[in-house]
């Protein structure tokens, strides 16, 4: 059996472990060909932590046809504790055409989310049109003035408020 | 002591001479004016000259380097000046040397590449708030966030962005694979 057998031996392992072990080191070895593997795995799989890692090796390899899978991931309720690797993952891929969630997603969420989805927003903002900037100064400035009303917490340096303002500079 | 006669203050340190020299001395007299300035005033405005001055002697050096190849007198522009300047409001300054810098024909694709000016505010953005690029690699790559049953930071059933800073401090800083970078 040769190492790209034994691989696709150890992805189909019902040993969660191995199965994640194994898509890490094909993300870290950046094994390209093992891609539309993993694509259907991401597609597939139910398991939170083999989902995680798919996600984060496709992002290593820079597979950018992933990106639509995982937004469908990160819009899904049921994720909506668990998505912060997706979009983690995000950070490699080209997402410029779904700018407005970011800007959407720097808004809601838990601080995983709105901290991650800020640097893929700073990323991208000075790559998209003048219109779906308008359209996210909008998004932010709203959710600005509601954060503004509430009082500060114990920890301001975690604050959602952080990232809107910084998002909004970039937008000025 | 000098053929000025002051003998105190800085001036029985500076070396007396020529005009040159004068003017040497009056220059860095108006330096040691400036940074006695700052340290009556509050830490932010004194880090910012700090800094401001600290830059402005690099920047400096890069005026003159230039002046060698181009007629432009950038090395009339005094470092302390910059330095007084970026103190005051570091972006414009920086704009302005950027410009300066478009004028001699250094391309924009080579000053304002990607990341390349943004690299200051990510590292400004750590600072001042959030967590370390380094800790959301070792949540991610490097086992934390399956620790946590998979569970996003500041989520309803994962820790803290507090707790996790001090669990990770705790472990010894440790990092995933490798930094992330930016797409």
């Amino acid at each position: 059996m040769n190492s790209f057998e034994a691989l696709i031996e150890d992805l189909e392992s019902s040993i969660l472990e191995k199965k994640i072990e194994t898509i890490k080191y094909i993300g870290e070895v950046q094994y390209k060909e093992f891609e539309p593997i993993l694509l259907k795995l991401l597609s597939n799989e139910e398991d939170i932590n083999v989902l995680n890692a798919l996600a984060l090796s496709l992002g290593k390899l820079e597979c950018n046809e992933a990106v639509p899978i995982l937004m469908n991931y990160i819009r899904n309720p049921k994720f909506k504790n668990t998505r912060g690797s997706f979009i983690y993952a995000l950070l490699d891929l080209d997402c410029r055409e779904y700018f407005l969630d970011f800007a959407r997603m720097i808004c809601e969420g838990d601080f995983e989310v709105y901290s991650h989805s800020f640097s893929i927003f700073e990323s991208i903002v000075d790559d998209v049109s003048y219109e779906l900037k308008f359209e996210a100064k909008k998004i932010l400035e709203r959710q600005q003035k509601i954060e503004l009303t509430k009082t500060e917490s114990k920890y301001p340096q975690y604050e959602r408020i952080n990232y809107i303002n910084e998002a909004l500079e970039l937008l000025n | 002591m000098n053929s000025n006669g002051g003998g105190g203050g800085i001036q029985k340190y500076l070396p007396s001479g020529g005009d040159k020299d004068k003017k040497e001395n009056q220059e860095k007299k108006e330096e040691i004016k400036i940074e006695n300035n700052i340290s009556g005033q509050n830490k932010v405005s004194s880090n910012a000259m700090t800094i401001g001055i600290g830059v402005g002697i690099s920047l400096e050096g890069v005026g003159i380097a230039i002046s060698r190849y181009t007629p432009v007198g950038l090395a009339g522009v005094g470092g302390w000046q910059i330095g007084n300047s970026i103190g005051n409001n570091i972006e414009i300054v920086t704009e302005t040397l950027a410009g300066w810098l478009v004028g001699l024909g250094v391309s924009p694709e080579v000053l304002f590449a990607k990341d390349r000016l943004k690299g200051g505010k990510q590292g400004q953005r750590d600072r001042d708030y959030g967590l370390p690029p380094e800790l959301f690699d070792w949540y991610h790559n490097g086992g934390g966030k399956a620790q946590h049953g998979g569970q996003n930071i500041g989520s309803e059933y994962g820790p803290s962005p507090g707790e996790i800073l001090q669990e990770w401090k705790d472990l010894g800083r440790p990092s995933g694979s490798k930094p992330k970078g930016k797409k």
